[in-house]
Formats: C-alpha cells, structure tokens, sequence
C-alpha cells in the first residue's frame, strides 16, 4: 500500500519537475511509437482498403487466418525477427540499425500492421453493401470509392488505429531485444519500467507505469475528440 | 599505460598481417602469475580487422557495449565511463542484457566491447575468433546475505560451504537465481561443497536475475549468494538483508591476456573503414578498463567499494 502512494507521490514529482531524463524517455517513447503507427497506417490502411473492397478476397481461406495471426504475434517474436535481419550477420547488417531508434521503429511497425490491416479490413465488410452500390453508381473511381467507404466505416478504422497504438505503446519485448534500453539512445517508458521493476525500485517503476498510462490517456482522448470532429 | 597501449596495437595489427598471410601462428600465453582467480567481469573487443590508430576528434564517436544486467546495476558504469566518454570524444552506448545474449551480441559483431562473467565461455570466444583478446577487468566477491535476525545462525561462520550446510540443516528458506547465470553455478558449487543437494520446500529456484532474486529475498525472509556489487548497489531497496557470511577465499587480479590471432569479420567488405575505427575504439577501451600490465595500483583502486558503487 505503502509503495503505491510512493509511485502516485513519484509519478506527480516526476511531472512537476519535468525530470529530464523522464522527458527524454516519453520523447523517444512518443517518437517511435509515432512513427511505427504511421507507418502502419500508411501501409496498413491501403491494404486493409484494397482487401475489403474485393467483392471476395484472394485466397480467403489463407489469407485472413494469417493476418489474424498476425494480430496475435508476440512482441518478442517480431523483435528477435527483426533482430536477426538487422543483426551484423543479417542481410540487413549494413544498415547499422540495431541498437537504434529505427529498429525498434521497425519492429513496433510489424506488430501493428497486421492489426490495422485486420480490423480496417473487417470494418469495412461490416458497411452495408448497399452503400457500395450507391457510390458507385454515382460514377466514382476506385480510389474515391475507397476513400468514401473508410469514411463511412471511420469509427471501425479508428478502432483499428487505436489498437495497434495500444499494442504498440506497451509493447516491452521487441524495443528491449532490438533496442537495447541504452540510457539516452533507445530507453523508453515500458523498457525503463523493466529496469527499475529489476532494481527493485517498484515505486518509481509504477510511477513510470502511471506516466505511460495518463499518455495513453492523453492520445486516446485526442483520438477521440479527432473522430467526433 | 600509453606506451603499454602502443605495443598492444603494434602487437593486433602484427597479428592481423599474420594472419591475414593465411599463415595464422600462435602467441603463447604470458605467463602470469597468480592465485586463483575468480573475476566477475571481463571484457573482450571485436575482431574484424587490424585496430586503427585512435580517430581524430571529428564529432563524437560511438562505442557499443554489450555487458551484463548486474554489471550495469551495479553502478560501476555510471562511474567510470564519462571520464572514457571525454577522454576518447566518444560516446559508449551499453546494451544490458543477459550474459550468454551479451557473448551473442558479441559474436554477430554488434558490439565493439562485451564486459561479461562467465570465464570458460570468454575463452571460447576469444579461440573462437570472436575476440581480439579478453582482459580482466573487475573481482567481485559473493557473499551470503539473509534475514537480520538470522534464523540458521550462520552469522560469523569460516566458509559458505559451513553456512550453507547450516540453512540446510535449519531448512531455512534459500532463494537461488536457478538461470545458470554465475552466480547460479558458483551457489552449486558450494552446495557441493557443503555436501548437501538442495531441495525440499525451503529452496527456491527462481530463475531470474540477481535483482530479482534480492527482492524475494528481502519479501520473504530468505537467504541467497550474491554477489557484493549488486548487493550494494539495490541495498537501499533491501532493508531486511544483512551480509550473513563471505567466501574466504580471495583472489587476485589477472592482467590482460595475450593477443589472439585475428580473423576478419565476415561479411562487411563495404565497412572495413568504419570497422578498423570501432576495433580501435574497442581496443581503448579494453585498455582503459582492463588494468594495464603492471600497473597493479589502478587496479586496486578500483576494486570494489561501496562509495563507487552506490549510485
């Protein structure tokens, strides 16, 4: 009990003063998980549009089982994927990627690509088809037959959105393999949270916790006030 | 210790000409002499070709480290590296993780420098091409910590050996790391030695780091072997712990090994540049923090003390 009123205690003198290593850790953590989620729209949107536009979709049986498991793939497992590709003895190695905020940028992408993929996908075969047909008939081309359509099915693709932020904001597995957790590098909220969790500081580690929560927070709130405007 | 650096880099880049004629020959090991030796951590650089002359001061450089969890919990970092840091214009990027995923990290060549404890693992990768050379680095002691009101009495005992004998005997509850790590084959050791197979409702094989073990320690009223520098590091989070006996036996330092002939990194044509840096950065290192040859003082100053560990 004593230890959780410490970590509230913590997480309000951490805020107050700004601590800078607490805003270089919510900065990295903001900027990787900015930028995986954008990637995976990017990419996944598109895709997600082009499948559930098909009348059906190619290969069915396979194809949705595997992006389905795709939203069940561990964090760690995208890492360690990741790792060996960008690994020095990867075909990758070159880049000189690992240990850096791109790869864990690349790794947090994978683990939320298949989530959007999947639930765009799926909010769009739930639209009623009639609206199809009546876009169409008003003489649409493909891409503003899509854009209507992700319009229409918007709160199922900001559900989609907030997912994979979600899956990828707390993620720990793949940023700590492919990240390494270097102190003003690649630290950020949930791998800091491991670390202090180890050190046996459980109040600064909840601390950290409550901070990753009240971003969240923050995010899902504007996500919303997005969706409603 | 400039000079020592100086014929250590005239003997890699040696090496490396030897071996890169195809006509790889080996150096002998120095004959050291020394007591047993029980270091914790140890550093060994990446090979890949012959180590450069140190970079001009064009922007920072980066060194990546690959070490042990304990050996960055335990502070020792904190305090030795900014002083590399301004010396050399770099920046030392520490990766901790787990020993045997610090010696892959090190295998891949994804790390200039790994500073791990596991000796006959380091000795295999160092024959195994993997290193330059290995260099001893720091000694560490282990220690037996347990509840203050010492339910098994072992307070002031000779050996581990007898204080765990002791726990045994009192079936008082023991936490083991239980993961292989060190410290987890040195506990068996002594329960070897002590005659006694642990087992039984009052040992807890954990299977997680040192920190983690120290935490259940401390919550449920258990002995367990730890090391010294961990120990102090966490020991404002361990009110209930207190040091409940030492292993007698001490050691001594060992000076850095000898250079091992050197293979090319595989698959890099395009870096070799960039690589001849790092291994130059690497072999700084190594120097800075493995203690130079007979240059004994340095290396007792930096033994383990509380005041340079807590951070």
């Amino acid at each position: 009990m004593e230890t959780l009123l410490d970590a509230l205690r913590e997480a309000l003198r951490l805020l107050i003063d700004l601590d800078p290593a607490l805003v270089e850790i919510i900065g990295m953590t903001l900027r990787v998980t900015g930028s995986a989620l954008l990637l995976a729209v990017l990419l996944g949107l598109p895709i997600g549009a082009a499948l559930g536009l098909r009348e059906r979709i190619p290969a069915a049986g396979c194809l949705m089982p595997i992006i389905y498991t795709g939203m069940a793939l561990p964090p760690v497992v995208a890492g360690l994927f990741v790792y060996l590709i960008l690994s020095n003895q990867g075909p990758l190695g070159g880049l000189d990627w690992l240990f850096t905020a791109r790869a864990m940028v690349v790794s947090q992408t994978i683990i939320a690509l298949p989530l959007v993929i999947g639930l765009t996908l799926t909010a769009l075969r739930g639209l009623d088809p009639g609206i199809k047909l009546q876009v169409r008939s008003l003489g649409a081309t493909r891409l503003q037959l899509a854009t209507a359509l992700l319009l229409e099915a918007r709160l199922g693709v900001l559900a989609a959105i907030i997912a994979a932020f979600g899956g990828i904001v707390s993620e720990v597995g793949a940023v700590m393999l492919v990240g390494g957790n270097i102190e003003g590098q690649t630290r950020v909220l949930t791998t800091a949270i491991v670390l202090e969790t180890r050190r046996g500081n459980f109040a600064l580690a909840l601390a950290l916790g409550i901070i990753l929560l009240l971003l969240a927070f923050l995010t899902n709130w504007l996500f919303h006030k997005l969706s409603d405007g | 210790m400039r000079k020592f650096s100086l014929i250590l880099l005239i003997l890699l880049a040696l090496t490396a000409l030897v071996a890169c004629g195809g006509a790889a020959t080996e150096t002998t090991a120095e004959p050291t002499a020394e007591t047993a030796v029980e270091p914790t951590a140890e550093t060994a650089v990446e090979p890949t070709a012959e180590p450069a002359v140190e970079e001009p001061a064009d922007g920072e450089a980066v060194l990546r480290l690959a070490t042990t969890t304990s050996t960055a919990d335990s502070g020792l970092l904190d305090a030795i590296l900014p002083d590399f840091e301004a010396q050399n214009n770099a920046r030392v990027d520490v990766v901790a993780v787990g020993t045997g995923q610090a010696i892959e990290i090190g295998e891949a060549g994804d790390a200039d420098v790994i500073l791990v404890h596991a000796r006959a693992r380091e000795d295999a990768f160092v024959e195994e091409g993997h290193g330059l050379y290995r260099a001893d680095v720091m000694y560490n002691d282990f220690i037996i910590v347990g509840p203050s009101d010492d339910p098994a009495g072992v307070s002031g005992m000779a050996t581990a050996a007898e204080a765990l004998a002791a726990i045994a005997a009192a079936e008082a509850p023991f936490a083991s790391r239980g993961d292989d790590s060190g410290t987890h084959t040195k506990e068996l050791s002594l329960w070897e030695a002590a005659g006694v197979t642990p087992e039984g409702e009052w040992y807890n094989s954990l299977g997680q780091g040192m920190g983690e073990t120290l935490t259940f320690a401390n919550e449920s009223g258990a002995y367990t072997l730890t090391d010294r520098g961990t120990f102090l590091a966490q020991s404002a989070n361990l009110p209930d712990l207190t040091v409940a006996g030492r292993r007698r036996e001490h050691r001594r330092q060992r000076r850095p090994g000898p250079a091992q002939p050197l293979r090319r990194h595989p698959g890099q044509p395009g870096q070799v540049g960039e690589h001849q840096r790092r291994v130059g950065r690497g072999v700084c290192a190594v120097d800075y923090l493995g203690p130079g040859a007979g240059d004994d003082r340095r290396l007792r100053r930096r033994h383990l003390r509380p005041a340079a560990l807590l951070p």
